[in-house]
């Protein structure tokens, strides 16, 4: 049986998780979903304590083959950014990041009735990295050639007349959307004093928990399952929520998968050691 | 392109990827060179619209011919094709870019460390930040005394700081794990919903 199973083909354990996959996502059962209070819940708190009308950054430095994780997280922050009333300006260190996230941003912005230039600007990609930021961060317009997305100049975007600077007096919030580099390290590093609040992949979770404690980030979303958090807190359940049984139940496959791997090991390795 | 073509497109390109999980295949393969042509023609495009498009355009023509500098100086990059004895050239702009991050990183970058550092010892209140504290010591020792030692504190200290250690890349792998799944899920989703209309989307 022991040598049964460790020549058990991969393939069936694939099989073994797609099928716990589809079942609850055709499915679901519906299992509860408890807020971590150490991440999800501060971010959401910071949010929720800052005045009505505040302006909050996202940047997205992020790709596409994130669609899963961070979609959501940007639409739960979007709603509870419009239940409070902030206005947004998005920006993005990952030029493919704009290109996917813009229009969904745009799409959600319609249906909450946002007027472009007044409740929300997009500023687009702007080459140069750090350097460019810097140069962002002491003159907003300038260095960032004073044009928007699609071009269209600062002086005529009313929300643009309030952003002179990239400081804390400015802007409010910066919420990043991260999955690799160029991401958080610029605002922590370049720009200290502006709170900074992050929507991580799961596998950048465990770097960045740390500068929770020191108060660099204000809060975290932490992957798929921070964003079915969020959707929770916002009381809007969105993909996230809908594929988070899907999520538990493989957890649950992994773990026995480990177990049983275990097992396999070290029962071989005793019979191989009474077969000496 | 109507959707439903788009979708079948996609749906297509999905079955191909994941037919690698049954066995090596030339549909994956195809779909594979497919993958990294896009890649490859997308970055092309990127690049002219991110970077040299808005140097002309929202630069030069509108009158910042200083520009013409640095656009001259980054020129010289493509010195490092030309014949040997001229290729010295392209070092000056990767000298200066590199002078630039250094003089940045310098200037900057000590100070998120020394946030973490001072962090480390700040409110000792409970359990958990001693056991941190602790951790943070053990660690230090492990990469300090990474050549032998014969003291049996320090290498007791060593073992702890490794098994701190394995656990926090247990933690990152496991996360990794299901970030993976993420990814899976949204494919699954797609495919589900999409295309097959088994789910109603979020």
């Amino acid at each position: 049986m022991l040598e049964k199973l460790s020549d058990l083909d991969s393939r069936w354990m694939y099989l073994a998780l797609v099928i716990v996959l589809v079942i609850p996502i055709i499915k679901p059962i519906g299992m509860s979903i408890s807020v971590n209070k150490d991440l999800t819940q501060r971010m959401y708190d910071f949010i929720e304590g800052l005045p009505s009308g505040s302006l909050i950054m996202f940047d997205l430095a992020s790709s596409a083959s994130s669609d899963t994780e961070i979609t959501p997280m940007i639409y739960a922050v979007m709603e509870h950014m419009a239940k409070k009333g902030h206005k947004l300006l998005v920006a993005g260190q990952w030029s493919s990041g704009l290109t996917f996230w813009s229009p969904l941003i745009d799409e959600r912005a319609k249906e909450y009735g946002w007027v472009y230039g007044v409740d929300y600007v997009n500023i687009g990609f702007k080459a140069g990295g750090t350097a460019t930021w810097r140069a962002i961060g002491q003159d907003f317009w300038k260095g960032a050639m004073e044009v928007d997305i699609n071009g269209t100049p600062f002086r005529e975007l009313p929300l643009m007349s309030k952003v002179r600077k990239l400081d804390a007096e400015t802007i409010d919030l910066i919420v990043i959307y991260e999955s690799g580099s160029p991401g958080m390290e610029t605002w922590i590093t370049y720009f200290p004093t502006v709170p900074l609040c992050k929507g991580s992949v799961a596998a950048e979770i465990s770097s960045s928990v740390r500068y929770i404690p020191t108060g660099q980030l204000k809060g975290l979303i932490p992957g798929m399952r921070g964003a079915a958090e969020y959707e929770k807190l916002v009381d809007r359940p969105g993909i996230a929520t809908q594929l988070m049984d899907a999520q538990s139940l493989s957890h649950i496959l992994v773990v026995l998968l480990i177990a049983l791997g275990n097992v396999v090991y070290f029962g071989s390795k005793k019979r191989s050691a009474h077969g000496r | 392109m109507t959707p439903e073509v788009q979708t079948w497109i996609e749906v297509i390109a999905t079955l191909a990827i994941f037919s690698f999980l049954i066995k090596e295949n030339p549909f994956y393969r195809f779909f594979e060179y497919t993958v990294i042509g896009l890649s490859a023609a997308h970055s092309v495009v990127m690049t002219w619209d991110n970077y040299t498009k808005p140097f002309w355009v929202n630069g030069i023509m509108k009158g910042e011919y200083y520009l013409l500098v640095p656009g001259a100086i980054a020129l010289l990059y493509y010195f490092r094709y030309a014949p040997p004895r001229h290729q010295w050239l392209y070092r000056y702009p990767l000298a200066l870019i590199m002078g630039y991050n250094i003089g940045y990183s310098l200037a900057y970058e000590p100070r998120p460390f020394m946030v973490q550092l001072r962090g480390t010892f700040e409110g000792l209140k409970d359990l958990n930040s001693f056991v941190y504290l602790l951790i943070f010591f053990g660690v230090v020792v492990y990469f300090i005394f990474t050549f032998g030692n014969k003291s049996p504190g320090v290498n007791r200290t060593r073992r702890l700081a490794r098994y701190a250690m394995m656990m926090y890349f247990g933690v990152a792998f496991g996360n990794t794990v299901q970030g993976r799944f993420s990814l899976l899920l949204g494919r699954l989703l797609f495919l589900l919903g999409d295309w097959l209309g088994l789910v109603k989307l979020g």
